[in-house]
Order: structure tokens, then sequence, then C-alpha cells
């Protein structure tokens, strides 16, 4: 339909190739499964997290239209599910009484200094989402890491009245154990992020997204595993070690993060073994800045940091993997060299 | 035997902490952002970064001593601020002229390669960034090593991962206005962001 | 309309490029330092401005007048000591007039010695100019970087912490994290693309134009590179 209208550029609608057709049918999938951790968002605080999304999404949207004619591009590319992935991502890490603009400051942060700068959607090196939360968390620290209790009435008005606590995160960073029971751990029935409470809602949507092959299995099993190993060998709270496990777990936003935000395709590594890399690396730094940093959530610091080194991770993986195979075939060669010398591989 | 061994491992131990701390919380381009023109030139002349740092390194290192030699006597001046640069600016050129003297005559193979890094590490302001925020707090002899170590590696690492995304900054998936340095900025922002957040250390001069 | 007089009046324009076109800050990237990190007041932006403008100034133009003769390490040094030297009445001028200033400023004043327009741009671009033309070039590099440095001042001490040269402006709600390193970066990185924008804007030549002037030098370009 267009196509005759633009007289200097040929603008044909272009077939998509394999790379956005698989991109798309993952936003689709990513975007399913962010629904029902909302909803439970809404379940737990109200019509105010329904709001906020609302706005969020509003602004990420109108912000991105505005970003793609200042780049020249016309429209999206079809079914681009990205601007309204990523204002949803950073609602939910956001407690449910922030002010509407911080959230909206969050969402022109992420489409404005994350995302179009480096090229747009398919281009960006680091998780927008993270980027805004990250600026968001220094800035207004007050804000971000107050949350409200569940079930507390906040209204839909743009300042809270509730009182509002600490997370989980702030209490083992000072060392003491929060007492929560075990079915409210799972349920998330205690004070924190918007959606990153909702451990059992959230373990259905990866095995959801695991299952179907939107998310690698490597980076979610080597985030969430090595952070559970840290978390095992070096407890910060006295209780025992599969409490502290147990609760680092469920602190802050790390296993929202290991599913939603981790393994985005455009910023994570492509090939497994860097997947896999990439992922340790993720858990691992989360952890350690955890028990040195200042900062009460360091997944989406941690986060940044590995999506810059990303690339690295494929290329030294695959050098690694290269010599670990070169040396066991060594080794094999050795061991049956009478029965077949020649086997030299170039 | 036991009083060295003690020594020894006090001396290491403050030596380690402040090369990391140089490295991580005083990082010369990520959290100072000295030295970023620096860390782009030898990014874009391909360089070799790990004999670069070496450099930078040994020159800082060098400096260090010296500055350590000679803080006591500087600090009991009234007019301390004033002088500082030019005291510091003569010691970097006294090391300067002396690692130079030292690549004549005993690299002669990696003469070459080696030269234009002494030029661009000597009077750079990692280096002397690096000695100006090490005279300020008291530390003893190791740390002001370390320091010195801590600077090198720390440049070394920042420029690694500068060197990760400068050729895709530098392409044309970059829309036309932000290509090549301002995308630059904006990747080195975020870095410094993360950086930030993971140490949470507020920035003191 | 501003491209044509910009195309207009090229060969005087080119004499300002410091200024604004190749800006040394937002094009060269080269003294960005105290402006990311120190340039978070209006107060610190002028008192780094006025420091820079002095000793940069001087410094190159009087080392302009060392000979060439010399080998590169000693003009180096000699270039670098000059800068020291005149840190000196600069650093005491400003410590009567803004105490606290300098006192925010910390190692990023006495930095301002080694910057790289003293090392080596006075080597790679000013000295290779006539006197007169290298001072007006050389000017309008060292106030390219006030400028730069006080729009970044102004822009996070106003939304940053709400005030503008110390005074309140009673804004209700300030965003503290411009006060950081990074937003320095950040900010530094928009008004860098701006530029860029402005600059692609200008000198891309109209067909129109590029018919009148038949025969434009290929050299005319600065090479951005240092």
């Amino acid at each position: 339909m267009g196509e005759t209208i633009q007289i200097g550029k040929s603008r044909k609608k272009q077939p998509l190739d394999e790379a956005s057709k698989m991109r798309r049918k993952k936003n689709g999938d990513i975007l399913f499964a962010l629904i029902p951790v909302l909803l439970m968002a809404v379940y737990y605080f109200g019509v105010r997290s329904l709001f906020l999304a609302a706005y969020a999404i509003i602004f990420s949207v109108a912000s991105d239209y505005l970003c793609l004619r200042l780049t020249g591009q016309k429209k999206w590319q079809r079914y681009d599910l990205s601007s309204l992935i990523s204002p949803l991502i950073l609602v939910l890490i956001l407690p449910a009484s922030i002010p509407y603009w911080i959230a909206i400051v969050g969402v022109l942060i992420a489409n404005l200094v994350a995302k179009y700068p480096f090229g747009g959607y398919g281009k960006n090196i680091f998780n927008p989402a993270a980027v805004a939360f990250a600026i968001l968390a220094i800035g207004w620290p007050d804000r971000v890491f107050a949350y409200p209790q569940p079930f507390d009435s906040l209204g839909i008005s743009s300042t809270v009245q509730a009182s509002l606590g600490q997370g989980i995160a702030y209490r083992l960073q000072l060392g003491g154990a929060p007492s929560i029971s075990g079915m409210d751990r799972l349920l998330g029935h205690f004070a924190g992020p918007m959606g990153a409470t909702c451990i059992l809602v959230l373990i259905a949507c990866g095995i959801y997204l695991l299952a179907r092959r939107t998310i690698s299995w490597q980076i979610v099993l080597g985030t969430l595993g090595s952070s559970a190993l840290i978390a095992f060998l070096f407890p910060r709270i006295l209780v025992g070690r599969l409490d502290s496990v147990s609760f680092e777990m469920i602190a802050g936003i790390l296993l929202f993060g290991a599913v939603f935000m981790a393994s985005d395709p455009v910023t994570s590594p492509k090939t497994g073994w860097g997947k896999a890399l990439y992922g340790v690396l993720l858990g691992t730094l989360t952890m350690l800045f955890r028990y040195f940093g200042k900062m009460e959530i360091t997944f989406a610091y941690a986060l940044l940091l590995c999506n810059a080194v990303a690339p690295k991770c494929d290329e030294y993986m695959a050098v690694a993997v290269k010599g670990v195979k070169a040396g066991c075939r060594a080794l094999l060669k050795k061991a049956g060299s009478e029965t077949s010398p020649q086997e030299v591989q170039p | 035997m036991s009083e060295l061994l003690n020594s020894f491992a006090s001396f290491l131990g403050d030596y380690v902490t402040y090369a990391l701390i140089a490295m991580f919380l005083e990082n010369t381009i990520l959290t100072r952002a000295l030295g970023t023109s620096t860390s782009l030139l030898i990014i874009r002349k391909r360089f070799s970064l790990g004999l670069f740092s070496l450099i930078l390194t040994v020159i800082t290192t060098l400096s260090a001593v010296i500055v350590y030699l000679i803080n006591p006597l500087l600090n009991s001046l009234s007019f301390r601020y004033f002088i500082t640069p030019l005291v510091f600016v003569l010691i970097i050129s006294v090391v300067y002229v002396a690692v130079l003297l030292l690549t004549n005559f005993c690299f002669k193979k990696l003469k070459e390669k080696i030269l234009p890094m002494v030029h661009l590490s000597a009077f750079n302001c990692a280096v002397l960034g690096a000695l100006l925020l090490g005279s300020q707090g008291n530390m003893n002899f190791p740390s002001f090593l370390g320091f010195g170590l801590g600077t090198g590696l720390g440049f070394a690492l920042a420029t690694f991962l500068l060197s990760i995304a400068y050729e895709r900054l530098y392409s044309d998936r970059v829309p036309r206005a932000f290509r090549g340095f301002p995308a630059m900025l904006l990747y080195i922002g975020i870095l410094s962001l993360s950086f930030y957040g993971l140490i949470g250390h507020e920035i003191s001069f | 309309m501003i491209r044509r007089f910009y195309q207009k009046h090229k060969h005087t324009l080119t004499l300002f490029d410091g200024f604004f076109l190749n800006n040394t800050v937002l094009e060269r990237g080269l003294v960005i330092a105290p402006i990311i990190v120190a340039g978070n007041t209006m107060k610190n932006a002028v008192m780094l401005s006025i420091a820079f403008v002095i000793i940069t100034f001087f410094t190159v133009l009087v080392s302009s007048f060392i000979p060439k003769k010399l080998p590169y390490t000693i003009r180096a040094i000699m270039h670098t000591v000059l800068a020291a030297i005149l840190f000196i009445p600069v650093s005491y001028f400003l410590q009567g007039y803004f105490p606290e200033a300098v006192y925010k400023a910390g190692i990023f004043l006495p930095l301002l010695v080694t910057n790289s327009l003293i090392v080596s741009k006075g080597e790679s671009r000013f000295f290779k100019k006539t006197r007169g033309v290298m001072a007006v070039d050389l000017l309008s590099h060292v106030l390219g970087f006030s400028l730069v440095a006080c729009i970044v001042g102004a822009i996070r001490e106003i939304l940053g912490s709400g005030s503008f040269w110390e005074i309140p402006l009673g804004l209700g709600e300030t965003a503290p994290m411009l006060m950081f390193p990074f937003a320095g970066f950040i900010l530094l990185g928009f008004l860098a693309a701006a530029l860029q924008k402005f600059r692609l804007y200008v000198t891309r030549e109209p067909k129109a134009l590029a018919k009148e002037e038949t025969a434009p030098d290929g050299s005319e370009q600065p090479e951005s590179a240092n």
C-alpha cells in the first residue's frame, strides 16, 4: 500500500528475516508470560499497579513512536512488541507505591538512553528496563526501595499514604533473617517489588518460557545455580544454609530478572556455552556485590555489566570449548593411538 | 622470622587492598573519567592493551614511590596546594625520561612499539590523577604501590570494556547523530552507572 | 537557512571552529573529565572554565615559542611544567574568589595542567599555524570548553539540586542522580549527539549549492582524529 507513495526510497514491504521472526515469536511469549505476573501484582497491591502499567505503556509507545520518526523510520516492524515489554518489566520491578511520574521518567530513560541511541530494538547493547531501573534506584533510593505490604490499600492517587517498609534484600544486608513462613515465601505474601514477589507464578512463567524455548535454560540455570551455590556456601544469615538459599533467591529481583531480563535474546550471548558463562557471571556478580556492595538490589547493575561483556562470552567460550575438545581429542588419540593414528583434524 | 612474615603479610594485604580500591572504586575511566581520550586513542590505533597498561603501571608506580618520599616534606608547607602539580609534573618528567632511557638501552627490539606508548602515558590525566588522589589520603608505602598497580589495571579493565563495543558503536547500526563519540559516551556512562551501583561508593574528590 | 549562511562563510567560520562546530569537548572528546565529574554546579563550571582558559591559552601561546629543534620529550616536559607554573597564580586567585568550589573540584583543578590541549594538541594542531591564526583558533577552543562546561553545569545544578548559583529555585522535585559522574557521561553524550546532528546538517551540501561552487578543495574538512 505504501509502496507507491514513497518516491525517493523504495520502501518495499520486506519479508521478515529469520532472526526477527524468531524475536517476534519470543516477544509474544514474554508478553503473554508477563500478564499473570501483572495480575498477581493487581491482586496484591490493587488497581494502582494496573494504572502504573498503563501509564508506562502509554508513554513508552508514544516516545517510541517519536523516536522512530526521528530516526527516519515510518512505522514499527510488524509485531515488534518491545515497546510494550520493557515498560511492563520496569514497572513490575518497582514497588507498587512508586509515584506515577517516576515510572514515566523511567520509561523515557529506557527508550531515550538505552534503546534508540544504540539503534533501536534489536541493536541495543543494554537491557532498557535494567538501565532505567538502575538510574531510578540511584536517583530516588528512598522511593524505589520502600515497599508496601501486600493487601494494603494504596489508592490510585499519585502519592501513597500507606506505610512503607523494607524488602528482604535490605534485611539480609543487615544480617537479619526475615520471619516469613515457607508458604508465604512461595506465594509472595511479603513486601517487595510489585511483580517480583509472587515466586510460584514466576516459576510457572519460567517453566512455560523454558518449555517454549523462548528463554534459554543455560542463562536461567547459570544465574540461579551460581547464586544459590554462593548463598549455600557463604550464608549471610545464621538460621541455616537452606533458609539462606531460599531468602537469597526471593530477595530483590533475582528470580524475576533471571526469567524476564537476563535472557532477553538481543542483549545476551548467542551460543550455548556463551550463555552458560554469561549466566554464571551474572549470578556471581549479583551475589558478590550483595555481600560487598552498598546497594540493596544489585541484579540490574550486574546485568548491565554482563550485557557489556556478552559478545566476549561467546568468543571466549568458543575458544575454551575448542581447546578442551582439542585436549580431549589429543588424550583420546594418545590412549588409542595404536588403532587409528591418522585421525588428524585440520 | 614470624615478625618478618607478619609484616610481609600486612604489606601484601595493604598492597592488594589498595590495588582493588584503585581498580574498582577509583577506576580512572569509569568513576573519574580520567584518560578517556587516551583510552579511545589506543583502541583506535590498536595498541597492545597489555603493554600499554604495563607501561602506565610502571610509570605510575615509579612516580608514586617518589611522591611517597616527598609527600611529608610537601605536607609541611602551607602553600602545598598551589605547588603540588608543579612538583608532581617534575616527578613524572623524571620518571618519563628514566623510562625512555631504559627503553632505549634495554628493549631495543621493542623500541618502535614501546616509544609512542611511553609518550602517550607519561603526561596523562590518569597518572597525575592517581598521584593526586594517592597523596591526599595518608597512605603507607604498600598502599601507595598498590594504588599505582590498581590504576594501571583499572585502566586496562575499562579499556577492555570499551573496546568490546567500539566497532559496533562506530558502525552504521547506530543512528547517524549518535554514531561514534556520542554513543561511546552513553556506553561509558552506562558502564559507569553499573560500576557505581555495584560498589555503591560515594565519590569523594 | 543556517546551512546556506554557514556554507557562504565557511572560510571565516572554520577559524572559530573549536568554539562550536568542532567543539573541543563534544566533537574531539578531549577535556571531558572535569566536566563530567566536577562540573555539576554552575559555580564549579565557571571556576573550572576560568582556570582552563587562562592556563591553556597562555601555556600554548608561550610554548609556541619553544624551538622545535629540541627533542619531543623535552618540549612536552616544558609545556607541562609551564602549565604547572601558571597554575600557581591561577589557583591562588581562584581560591580567593571561589574557596568552596576549589575545594569541591578537588583533584580536577590541578589536573587541568595535563589536559590534552596542552600535551598533544599543541604539537599536532596549533603550532602548525601562523601565530595570529593560532591565537584565534586556540581562543575559540578554550572558550568552547567553557561553553560546554557552563551548559552542563547549569543543567545539572538546576535539575539535580534545584538551584542556580547556589540560590534555591524552589522546584518541587529534583533528580539527584544528575550529580553523579555517570549522568555527566550521558548528558555529554546527548549534547554531543545534538552537535553531531547539527554539524551533519550544515556541512551537507545541497545540490544547488554544490553546483555553484564548482571546485571546493577537498582538504577543507579538518581531521577530527587527534
